[in-house]
């Protein structure tokens, strides 16, 4: 968390990818670091905006609520990309030293009460701003009243992602710390297996993935369901359920699971459709898992990971046996913690992640359709490409035609999509990162930099989930590439986000390119006993769709067959 | 005080640390008279010994009659050999003789006893026993069966700090686990500058302790200490007092600067050894 700045400025421009740094003076001297794996694709201006009003300022709320020596966090879309800079306190070493103690005590404080905070503090609050949004009348308030209501939307996004990073940091402290006990007290261990302690616990990814294995159970059991969704393409299986009686009833059955679980959307973005506004995503995996037979049901993978995860606290605690009670005793407090961590990674996603970048999304829209009354942009989704001020002038005074700075901010970002973002920007740290819980946990959510490989056709990224297998890889850049994969297809991705998880229950394996052993990717991979090889910066682009791979989860290493 | 005058018996015999010929260090050894004599005023974990000549079955039924207070089948044991002229205060011996620890089972007491029996016949003994003066034996060295304290934490305590004597303060070294990675000097343990007679802490230095012993099926092992643990204190004030008021018992019911061992298990503390500190009376002579 100490960059020293000895580098000159711009060190890291790359030809290609121009950074000027004019909005704010001191951005040359930060080291800045961009996040592939929820941000692989050019950002919206609007999301852009939402970024830089919420994901900065909430980690820096978490970082000082917990005294982490960070002094802010700023976020910046370079070239649509988005580039995050974590600026250090700065102090004299004995002030830094106190610091770090407060940092510890608070953390230790909070990290045995995560349940307590979650239960009791985050989510009730979290489920008020959700209420809030739920209860207004998109479309049938005034246009004062929406203009009003966008105003409050920002208002409560900040604070939501204030509350997303109270929990985070804790969170994925409580499991990052966990795992150095667990290789401390069992040196011989591999790199994965203090995970297996924290396995086939129930979450509301799982949840969300077994729910819709109920509903594919549900239409083997009618002949008319079934040959709908063997024979419809994805996109008109909801009107041809329509037409019969069968039909209608699963199709009711359908939306109150979207109703339930749809809000999330297939990437971590306002432009991507939730699946309440376009369920074919989830009808695609609803149709893969009609082609799947009973023993593939991810409870069955559930059940399997928690029998394992409870042979291996036996076998540690037996292992144990001998050591003193203060180390059993935090053995079993920190277990219990990384425990509910790791539950709360997949939850606050749900409730948080998921939660507001639908609601958010669905305000915009509705705004967009008051822009389209007007004549101000052609589509409701155009409003994605404006910035905060102009939709609310435009809002606030109707008649400005939009249409051509639409036009100009989209055809920027086609062109923005071709360019390849360097991995960082800014003045380098000339320290590595310090070797400190905080600076651990960084290094397992990111993921540390590969290893080079040095062997021709293979891939170095992190051990994401045990196993080894060989299987056909299926390049997949968003959800609607999914139909493309068959049973026993490796999945290979720049990077999953969580709703992508129900298609982990019919794939062999997964690639990605982001990502550390604590990203949703191999934490889910785990859930459900599939390998996987995370943060390997490059197999999507350098596997080819259809080649045959071989992926050692153990290793952490990809192999091209 | 410890003078306990000898019984004279003739037969070898079980002796338990409450006989009074326990006491007698020409009959069991330095070490296990001067645990016998704590044992009456003092949280000694229980034990006998073993002197020269005792048949098995004595041997047998005595373990059983540990295992009753113990109150568990097989309890662990240590098992030391205790020279006759060990512990005193011309040579502390330290580390001369065998001593095997989390011995469990008859099979494995006895084993173990033998061990320490033929340690005191080795070469290296027999040296050590020349170049201080001290005659070779002519009898097996008598041999101290003691529950094994299955410690939390462990101690090592001087009644006067060693390093400045006149400073008027007891030092408390301790770690996790049992004493053995203190003893060994490869952990930095946890330390307490605790004033005389007052008891006030004076300083407490928590140390990155990196490694501790803990018990095995078969003995104890040492072994490290995860990262995240290595400041977790070994004591908590309290109990660093306790010790400190333990080791100025002591030192005034000898009559000298002591050091002690000791280890906690389950919030009991136990005293494991207690001893002159040589250096300093030597210094004082």
């Amino acid at each position: 968390m100490t960059p020293t700045q000895t580098k000159a400025p711009g060190s890291t421009v790359r030809p290609g990818f121009p950074v000027a740094w004019q909005q704010h003076a001191d951005d040359a001297k930060l080291f800045w670091q961009q996040d592939p794996m929820h941000f692989p694709d050019p950002l919206a201006p609007m999301e852009a905006a939402m970024l830089q009003r919420t994901l900065g300022p909430g980690f820096g709320y978490g970082a000082r609520a917990y005294s982490a020596p960070i002094e802010r966090v700023e976020v910046r879309s370079v070239n649509g990309y988005l580039y995050q800079a974590m600026v250090p306190v700065q102090g004299t070493p004995e002030e830094m030293a106190a610091l770090g103690g407060r940092a510890e005590q608070a953390i230790q404080g909070v990290v045995g009460r995560l349940a307590e905070l979650w239960d009791d503090e985050v989510l009730p609050e979290v489920a008020e701003h959700l209420a809030a949004w739920d209860a207004f009348d998109l479309v049938g308030a005034s246009r004062s009243e929406l203009a009003a209501h966008l105003e409050e939307t920002w208002t409560r996004l900040r604070r939501v992602w204030e509350l997303h990073f109270v929990t985070v940091l804790p969170v994925y402290l409580a499991i990052s710390e966990w795992d150095e006990l667990y290789r401390g007290l069992f040196p011989d261990s591999g790199p994965l297996d203090s995970y297996k302690l924290l396995e086939g616990l129930p979450n509301m990814t799982v949840e969300v993935g077994q729910e819709l294995w109920q509903l594919s159970r549900r239409a083997l059991a009618s002949d008319e369901v079934r040959r709908v969704l063997e024979d419809t393409p994805s996109a008109e299986v909801p009107a041809t359920l329509g037409t019969t009686a069968e039909g209608r009833a699963f199709l009711a059955d359908l939306r109150e699971y979207l109703e339930r679980y749809g809000r999330r959307a297939d990437k971590w973005t306002i432009t991507a459709p939730s699946w309440t506004e376009d369920p074919t995503p989830a009808i695609e995996t609803l149709r893969e898992f009609a082609r799947r037979s009973d023993a593939d049901a991810p409870d069955v993978m559930t059940q399997l990971a928690a029998v394992g995860r409870d042979r291996a606290i036996a076998e540690a605690r037996e292992r144990l046996a001998g050591y003193p009670a203060a180390i059993i005793g935090q053995f079993e407090a920190m277990l219990s913690a990384a425990q509910i961590a790791t539950v709360l990674t997949e939850d606050h996603n749900f409730w948080i992640d998921n939660m507001t970048i639908h609601h958010f999304r669905a305000v915009l829209l509705a705004c967009g359709a008051r822009l389209v009354q007007d004549g101000a942009v052609v589509r409701a989704e155009d409003v994605l490409m404006l910035q905060p001020d102009e939709l609310r002038s435009a809002l606030a005074a109707p008649g400005a035609d939009l249409r051509p700075v639409v036009e100009r901010r989209a055809a920027a970002m086609e062109r923005q999509r071709a360019l390849q973002p360097p991995a960082v920007l800014g003045t380098l740290p000339t320290l590595p990162p310090p070797d400190d819980a905080f600076g651990r946990f960084v290094a397992k959510f990111f993921g540390a930099p590969p290893a080079e490989a040095e062997v021709e056709g293979e891939l170095h990224g992190a051990a994401g989930s045990a196993g080894r297998v060989r299987g056909t890889a299926r390049i997949i850049r968003s959800i609607a590439d999914a139909g493309r994969l068959r049973p026993g297809d490796i999945l290979v991705a720049e990077t999953t986000a969580p709703p992508w998880t129900p298609l982990f229950a019919t794939v062999a394996a997964v690639v990605t390119d982001t990502g550390g052993v604590l990203s949703h990717c191999a934490v889910v991979a785990r859930e459900y006993g599939i390998p996987a090889v995370v943060g390997t910066a490059a197999a999507s682009r350098v596997i080819a769709d259809g080649q045959r791979i071989e992926v050692d989860g153990d290793a952490g290493v990809v192999r091209i067959l | 005080m410890c003078a306990v005058p000898a019984t004279i018996t003739t037969s070898s015999q079980v002796l338990w640390f409450e006989d009074a010929a326990a006491g007698d260090p020409g009959r069991v050894g330095g070490k296990a008279a001067a645990l016998a004599s704590l044992a009456t005023d003092h949280p000694v974990p229980p034990g006998f010994v073993v002197t020269d000549g005792v048949p098995e079955a004595d041997i047998e039924a005595a373990y059983e009659e540990l295992a009753s207070r113990a109150g568990t089948p097989e309890p662990v044991v240590a098992v030391r050999s205790s020279a006759t002229d060990e512990d005193g205060l011309e040579a502390s011996f330290a580390g001369q003789h065998e001593t095997v620890l989390g011995v469990q089972g008859i099979d494995a007491v006895l084993e173990a006893l033998e061990a320490c029996r033929a340690s005191g016949r080795a070469p290296r003994a027999l040296a050590y026993r020349r170049a201080n003066g001290l005659q070779a034996p002519t009898t097996d060295l008598p041999v101290l069966v003691q529950l094994l304290v299955p410690a939390d934490a462990a101690a090592v305590v001087f009644s006067v700090n060693p390093v400045s004597p006149y400073a008027g303060e007891v030092l408390v070294n301790a770690a996790l686990g049992l004493g053995e990675s203190i003893v060994g000097g490869t952990v930095t343990p946890d330390e307490w500058a605790i004033a005389r007679p007052s008891l006030d802490v004076r300083r407490r230095t928590i140390a990155d302790k990196r490694r501790m012993t803990v018990r095995t099926p078969g003995g104890s092992r040492e072994v490290d200490v995860p990262v995240p643990l290595r400041r977790l204190p070994s004591l908590d004030d309290a109990q660093a007092r306790e010790a400190a008021a333990l080791a100025l018992r002591l030192e005034c019911d000898l009559g000298v600067p002591v050091d002690l061992e000791l280890a906690w298990s389950a919030g009991e503390l136990h005293l494991l050894q207690c001893r002159p500190i040589t250096t300093l009376t030597q210094e004082a002579a």
